[in-house]
């Protein structure tokens, strides 16, 4: 099959390489079928990846040990249900994953392209083709999925143990797809430009394309936090790696872009800023690309120092000269119909979220730069790591809650007194409310106060619109389930984007709540002894052994029950004066008021070949508070050790990931028209169709 | 608490700039201030302490992990030196003083706030408050032009000058709002260039 | 076996390509009129769109009532010269087309093969 594979990816780097030269030739010329003939060139490349990643899949379920990716990344103990994650486990694999997606959505997207913008899809369908082209010849030339191996090896290396998981199904996927989703949006606003249209007739395309690349982006952030949660068992979700770092900076640029594109379409204002950020947002994904592939950072994920550092990072040069060249050159064109009339306008808070989105990308494209400039400056290492990104890039964070909070509450062009009081006066209340029962129950750490006042105040002004929105409705004769659904139909992008603000409050309730009160203490725990922490009693119940040929595997079982204090008073006193947060207790007795509530199972393996352990946490997931039990190791006296942590509001992490992506549907799904019938349908119907 | 100062500030007609400036400078500046409040070591038991320690060295063998997060042997012994040093009574900047001797200045999570480091701290402060500047720079000339030219002159000239001949148009536009039953916006699929002739 | 698969992809995809040159039927670039009608009627549905936008708006409270009106009235007044456009551009349109008909069936007279190519009005 790697024959297949190979002639397929060859053919693919004609094809694209063929639709680039068509469509501008023809474009250039004038020729109908020149361009007709490039957009179809751009539809057989879907076909000839297609049949590339099939011939490797095909390879995988072989186990075709010939081929080298194949060899690298599975072995006949591999669990064929992974081959889907060992196609793209690897540098090459997810190089072609990469470009499937790219040539589909590119498909898509020339099929699914309004007549309007005919003029600029020749340049359209040529950006598309050249970024093809270069996935295609770096696959075809420097790092094909399809080398052969000179000795067939008797087995395969294996999949990276820490894939074998079912959140690797959908997380590296989403993560890439939503990268390169980007080009689509770029593609068409780019083409748009060169074509010399400067209107908003690109508005909506861009908008719905930059918005699922978007979508699928922050969905695969998400489920990469919870897989790093739940498996790979540190106890948190987000360490500001370079490798996050690079996919959460474009997704903060695209966040600001579809924020202000929604003033583009409804006030004709920031085109020429909306071009920039989303010119920014492409090449910053550009540099994802990079910094995975070889680049220059140090990090958990990235693949294996390759070659192909340079090639990405030309590739990218190229993309940020030709982005800000065309802008410059198409600038004096993109005139913004209208003035800012006020501050306290909505206008005016989106171009402050604007800037609060780039603060924190700069930032923290900062903090990943920043290592580099060292060494090259001064040649000194330094680490550049979550503490950092935690102090410098938390107070802006909150800053952009708050801005969620007051943006929607501003009217278009200027706020008048009588309304801006109407508005806020709730929100504020139940802000401060919130602020003082806080203090009032004796709560620690004052900035996760104002935090947690920040998020009842946007929480209120959300459910405010919906309320006064809904009654309105219900007063018209709806009931309440009809008229709040009426209403969410009424002006989607909007209600959808607030649906999208709810789960962006549930993450950060869970992020306050595991950054500001987490609890956690160690111990090492023999068969029947408890450890103690917070309310909760841990025993060690059970283990047994889940080795398997690949590796040293051990599972053990506790029993969790909740227990009151006040059975324990001595020990707490004695743990406090030795300054740990929990203890241990030899005997299992139980007290008087330890209640069972709940066994937890963990596992922990260690993988000979790969000389890496992988666990999985036992967790007790409460909307109150998760109970996180992380089996360190087994020890060689038969005790286990165990890191356990007591995670508050972790739970709504997670949670939000559904708002997310339903508010994020509802944003971008088709609006219902306003038009009944196309006008003066008489006079149109002789005219239509170009013959 | 920011909250609230949005009230004082509204005027009976729209803010005035100034107001909106100071508002935005107070809840800037209280964002950066929360990030230097932090929890005093005293504060804090040995535990807790070891833990936001190993949260701050990097672990020297894996990639990008901190001895907090990683599993590896050299972190476990790291780990058991926090603590080891914490009970013999060090503070935070002795114990990450002790492993700076030791790994180099790579060991900590995050560059020291001293000498070229500190650029390290300063530009992110520069990056907001400089882009906060921006803004409020473009907000202000965006509504400098607005005064001269007012947004809908264009608009009124054109609507004055031929209202009569839209009479028959705005009459379909107003039944396009508001008769007719609702369709779908269409992005119709379409190969337009390859209409056949 | 992959090879004989190979070159089969190879010959489908240069068929796929080739065809537009090869086929019988003519491809033209669409018509300049043709897209400025597309346009034009887009930029009325996004006026509808702002339009009920701020009726929503006005119901919420957003907006004054004078506000509401003059913005309304802007907008009324903007898709009714959209639609103005629209009709002229159909009626230079038509009648060009007559031309374009009459001028054709002169071509169709004067030589047995249909002029191939595009034209671009």
């Amino acid at each position: 099959m790697a024959e297949l594979g190979f002639m397929a990816l060859l053919l693919g780097f004609a094809l694209s390489a063929y639709s680039a030269v068509g469509a501008i030739v023809g474009e250039r010329k004038g020729k109908a079928e020149l361009v007709v003939s490039a957009r179809r060139a751009l539809y057989m490349t879907t076909l000839t990846v297609t049949v590339a990643s099939v011939a490797l899949i095909y390879a995988f379920v072989q186990n075709d040990l010939s081929i080298a990716y194949v060899a690298n990344h599975s072995n006949t103990l591999m669990d064929r249900a992974f081959v889907w994650v060992a196609f793209y486990a690897g540098n090459e694999g997810s190089l072609l994953y990469i470009l499937l997606t790219l040539s589909i959505i590119s498909a898509l997207a020339i099929w699914f392209a309004p007549k309007r913008l005919a003029r600029s899809m020749p340049w359209t369908i040529a950006i598309l083709a050249i970024n093809q082209l270069f996935y295609f010849g770096v696959l075809t030339f420097v790092a094909s999925p399809f080398e052969l191996l000179d000795t067939v090896p008797v087995d395969g290396r294996g999949i990276n143990p820490l894939l074998t998981h079912p959140g690797m199904f959908s997380h590296p996927p989403l993560l890439m797809g939503g990268l390169i989703a980007i080009t689509i949006p770029f593609a068409f606003v780019s083409g748009a430009l060169i074509a010399g249209s400067y209107g908003d007739d690109w508005i909506d395309v861009a908008r719905v394309s930059a918005i699922l690349g978007w979508g699928v982006l922050g969905a695969g952030m998400l489920l990469g936090a919870w897989w790093a949660y739940t498996i790979l068992g540190w106890g948190g979700y987000w360490a500001w790696d370079p490798i996050e770092n690079v996919a959460l900076m474009p997704w903060l640029v695209m966040t600001a872009f579809i924020h202000s594109i929604m003033v583009q379409k409804r006030r004709g204002m920031f085109r020429m800023w909306n071009v920039a950020l989303l010119n920014t947002g492409f090449v910053l994904a550009q540099l994802g690309m990079f910094i995975n592939r070889g680049g220059p950072v140090v990090s958990v994920h990235s693949f294996a120092a390759s070659a192909l550092g340079v090639i990405f990072l030309t590739f990218m040069l190229a993309s940020l000269v030709f982005a800000f060249a065309l802008f410059l050159w198409r600038m004096p064109q993109l005139k913004s119909d209208r003035a800012m009339e006020s501050f306290m306008s909505r206008e005016a808070s989106f171009l402050v979220n604007n800037f609060l989105f780039l603060a924190v990308m700069a930032v923290t494209l900062w903090g990943v730069l920043f290592p580099l400039f060292s060494d090259l400056a001064r040649d000194v290492s330094v680490s550049v790591s979550a503490p950092y990104f935690d102090r410098v890039n938390g107070p802006v964070l909150l800053g952009i809650v708050v801005m969620m909070g007051i943006g929607p509450l501003l009217p278009w062009r200027k706020a008048s007194a009588r309304s801006l009081k109407q508005w806020f006066i709730w929100p504020t209340v139940i802000g401060v409310i919130t602020i003082t029962v806080l203090v009032a129950l004796g709560v620690q750490r004052p900035v996760a106060i104002f935090a947690f006042g920040v998020v009842a105040f946007v929480a209120t002004s959300i459910l405010e619109e919906w309320w006064r929105g809904t009654a309105a409705r219900y007063h018209a004769g709806d009931n309440w389930a009809i008229a709040w659904w009426r209403l969410v139909n009424g002006n989607r992008p909007r209600h959808g984007g607030y649906i999208v603000h709810i789960s962006i409050l549930m993450l950060g309730l869970g992020i306050i709540g595991t950054n500001f009160y987490q609890q956690r203490t160690d111990g090492a725990l023999a068969l029947g002894e408890s450890l103690v922490i917070d309310n909760y009693r841990i025993e060690y119940v059970a283990n047994g052994d889940s080795s398997r040929p690949d590796r040293i595997a051990k599972w053990a079982e506790m029993t969790v029950y909740s227990i009151d204090p006040d059975d324990y008073s001595q020990e707490i006193q004695l743990s406090n004066a030795q300054g740990s947060s929990g203890f241990t207790l030899r005997d299992s007795q139980t007290r008087p008021n330890d209640e069972l509530i709940d066994r937890i199972e963990t596992w922990h393996g260690f993988y000979l070949d790969f000389n890496m352990a992988s666990v999985r946490s036992g967790i007790r997931s409460t909307p109150v508070e998760d109970l996180y039990v992380i089996p360190r190791d087994f020890l060689s006296d038969g005790r286990i050790s165990l890191a356990v942590s007591i995670n508050p509001l972790a739970w709504w992490l997670w949670a939000s990931g559904p708002f997310f992506i339903i508010g994020t549907m509802v944003a971008v799904w088709p609006q219902v028209a306003v038009e009944r019938k196309p006008a003066r349908k008489e006079r149109l119907g002789s005219s239509e169709g170009e013959s | 608490m920011a909250s609230r100062i949005p009230f004082a500030l509204i005027g009976p007609r729209a803010l005035p700039a100034g107001a909106t400036v100071v508002f935005f400078a107070v809840l800037i500046t209280v964002l950066l201030l929360s990030s230097v409040s932090c929890v005093r070591e005293e504060d804090l038991s040995l535990e807790q302490r070891a833990h936001q320690l190993a949260g701050e060295l990097m672990c020297p063998v894996c990639d990008g992990q901190t001895i907090d997060g990683s599993s590896a042997q050299i972190s476990q012994d790291m780990r058991a030196k926090v603590r080891e040093r914490l009970d013999a009574g060090d503070t935070n900047a002795e114990i990450k003083d002790y492993f700076v001797v030791r790994y180099g200045s790579e060991i900590l999570a995050a560059p020291e706030r001293s000498g070229f480091n500190l650029l390290a701290w300063i530009v992110p402060v520069v990056i907001v408050i400089g882009g906060f500047g921006i803004a409020l720079i473009t907000i202000k000339n965006m509504r400098k032009s607005a005064t001269q030219m007012p947004p809908t002159s264009a608009e009124l000239a054109s609507a004055s000058e031929s209202e009569d001949d839209l009479t028959d148009y705005l009459a379909q536009v107003d039944r396009d709002l508001g008769i007719a039953p609702k369709t779908k916006t269409q992005s119709k699929p379409n190969a337009s260039d390859e209409a056949k002739s | 076996m992959p090879i004989v698969l190979g070159t089969l992809l190879a010959i489908i995809s240069i068929a796929v390509i080739a065809y537009p040159f090869l086929g019988s039927q003519r491809y033209r670039l669409v018509s300049e009129s043709f897209v400025t009608r597309e346009k034009l009627r887009a930029e009325r549905l996004r006026i509808y769109r702002k339009i009920s936008d701020i009726e929503a708006d006005y119901e919420l409270g957003d907006l004054t009532e004078a506000d509401y009106q003059q913005q309304r009235d802007q907008l009324r007044i903007s898709a009714a010269e959209i639609l103005k456009q629209e009709s002229d551009s159909i009626t230079i349109d038509s009648r060009r087309d007559e031309d374009l008909e009459k001028e054709i069936s002169r071509l169709r007279e004067q030589t047995t093969h249909s002029p191939r190519g595009r034209d671009n009005l």
